[in-house]
């Protein structure tokens, strides 16, 4: 058992948003300089967002479009629903067939969906437990099939209702623009009429959009 | 003649017209209203300047820890502020208490920002003591052409009184201000960014503040003034200018956007910090910041934005241009069309 230093109460603090009084500077210079907390630091934001049900990268987001796709491309028997008719009008190619026979003709889908959300636990939690801050998904992988449109709508409702924008996978570009904005925001604070405050802007935005 | 008609001036002198002491008098007295007005207007113009002052010598000089809210079109946070001055240096911090960490450390030397999933950036920090939008004192006659400043009466925030000021935009080039000015200590409990329809864009609100110290203005008379940004003109005062020998060679901006125009600049290159040229145009109130810098391949075309702030992109002879600014998107696109190279 190792005694945690100073600096990592202070991120621990941190990380659960109740820093101590100056231990929230501390804390930032001390991953601002040391590589190997700031890794703990990025675990801890993983593991914490994790465990609060938010997604972490876009690889993630998609994991739900990928398992739509997967569950549309399965070659399970489809067939119009005779026993209730649709309320938005589809072609019938597109449509499942759920009514019937589900047990037996759908447990491949089923298993496949098991296997996608142990996919999607495993992205989610592992870098941050296993592979360190350096183990993230791959986001270049391409994605394989394209989901049905009626499950893109869907997938597309769920999207505008997640809690916050992700941006682990945010391209250089961004970044750049980041660090830009970061640097005008000085530039025009120390000139400006309201000081620090409109630092508030780039604390309270999640990313550039 | 009768006595009650008064011989004036007229354009054709072989044909003086006439007008009663009546038309006399209202005239007179229209004049007099007219000039009152005006005196009234420059008066709550000159009240307003007064408070953005108290505001702004508040914001260098006091101490405190509050909780703010942010809320730009339907995104709320939380963020906690902390600010105190160690020595003559205030360093200042913010964290967002919902969502993912996002927390701003402004140091001595540095301000360090840890943006979603860990992510650092770090920029020099910029003193006061180099500031280039406001050298002296806000330039109120340059500002008149396109903003209104005006007081908006009285409110209450975070349990606390304030007095409302308004910097009203003109027109759509440029957004506009709603400071709620505590009336005890002058700092902004509530800041409204505001566009021309005065609509607001961004609010930043505190709901619970705690100042750190008891002084008061007395207190620190004998202190050495720290310096403002803002302060009321002294009658017949000239304007001031900004860097205006900032040396844009070999580029060049035509054709600003009304109002706008280059305050500030870094060195020519050799002397620029990586190739990276910094420019900031500004109508004395807005600032919208140029970078110009070698095209590696990760610049952007296009428009994004955070909060109110806008940010455009393109490509000019092998350079990305880069231009970020607290400015409507036409605006940010136009003075980013405005770069060329000089002939």
């Amino acid at each position: 058992m190792t005694t945690a230093t100073p600096e990592q109460r202070h991120l621990a603090a941190l990380i659960d948003g109740e820093p101590d009084p100056g231990g929230f500077e501390r804390a930032i210079e001390a991953i601002a300089r040391d590589a190997a907390l700031r890794a703990r630091f990025e675990r801890g934001l993983l593991i914490g967002r994790a465990l609060r049900g938010e997604t972490s990268s876009l690889a993630a987001r998609t994991i739900g479009a990928r398992v739509s796709a997967a569950l549309a491309s399965e070659p399970v028997r489809m067939r119009p629903d005779r026993s209730r008719p649709p309320l938005r009008p589809a072609p019938a190619r597109w449509r499942p067939d759920w009514s019937s026979n589900q047990g037996a003709s759908n447990r491949p889908a089923a298993a496949l969906a098991i296997a996608a959300s142990l996919v999607a636990v495993a992205i989610l939690v592992g870098p941050g437990l296993i592979g360190g801050p350096s183990g993230g998904p791959n986001r270049d992988a391409p994605s394989r099939a394209q989901p049905a449109p009626a499950l893109t709508e869907i997938n597309a409702i769920a999207q505008a209702w997640m809690v916050e924008p992700r941006t682990l996978d945010e391209p250089a570009e961004s970044r750049v623009l980041s660090a830009l904005l970061v640097d005008h925001r000085e530039r025009a604070s120390a000139s400006g009429l309201t000081g620090f405050i409109p630092y508030a802007a780039v604390v309270g935005q999640s990313g550039l959009r | 003649m009768p006595p009650w008609l008064v011989k004036v001036a007229c354009v054709n002198p072989m044909r003086p017209f006439f007008l009663s002491r009546g038309a006399c008098a209202l005239i007179v007295v229209g004049l007099c209203l007219a000039s009152a007005a005006v005196a009234a207007e420059r008066a709550q113009e000159r009240a307003s300047l007064e408070l953005l002052a108290r505001m702004a010598k508040a914001l260098s000089e006091r101490e405190y820890e509050g909780t703010l809210v942010y809320l730009n079109g339907h995104h709320l946070s939380t963020l906690r502020i902390a600010r105190r001055i160690k020595g003559d240096q205030a360093q200042e911090s913010l964290l967002a208490l919902n969502g993912p960490v996002r927390a701003v450390a402004r140091g001595g030397r540095t301000v360090t920002c840890v943006l979603p999933d860990a992510r650092l950036i770090s920029v020099p920090r910029h003193s006061a003591a180099m500031a280039t939008l406001h050298p002296s004192q806000l330039d109120v006659e340059r500002l008149r052409a396109y903003y209104l400043i005006h007081p908006l009466g009285r409110s209450r925030v975070a349990g606390r009184d304030t007095q409302v000021v308004g910097i009203i935009p003109k027109d759509d080039l440029r957004y506009g201000y709603r400071f709620f000015i505590d009336e005890q200590t002058g700092l902004p409990l509530k800041t409204d960014l505001m566009n021309s329809a005065a609509i607001p864009i961004e609010q930043v609100m505190f709901t619970q503040i705690e100042f750190l110290e008891k002084a008061d203005d007395e207190a620190r008379a004998d202190a050495p003034a720290r310096r403002s940004s803002v302060a009321a003109p002294p009658a017949g005062a000239p304007p001031a200018e900004g860097s205006e020998a900032a040396d844009t060679t070999p580029w060049r901006f035509v054709a600003l956007p009304a109002g706008y125009r280059l305050v500030a600049g870094d060195p020519p290159p050799g002397q620029a910090e990586g190739g990276r040229r910094w420019f900031m145009i500004s109508d004395g109130l807005s600032a919208v910041s140029v970078y110009i810098e070698p095209d590696q391949g990760h610049g952007f075309s296009g428009h994004r934005h955070v909060g109110a702030v806008n940010a455009a992109g393109r490509v000019v002879q092998g350079y990305q241009v880069t231009v970020v600014g607290e400015a409507p998107l036409p605006t940010v696109q136009a003075i980013a069309e405005a770069l060329e190279t000089q002939p």
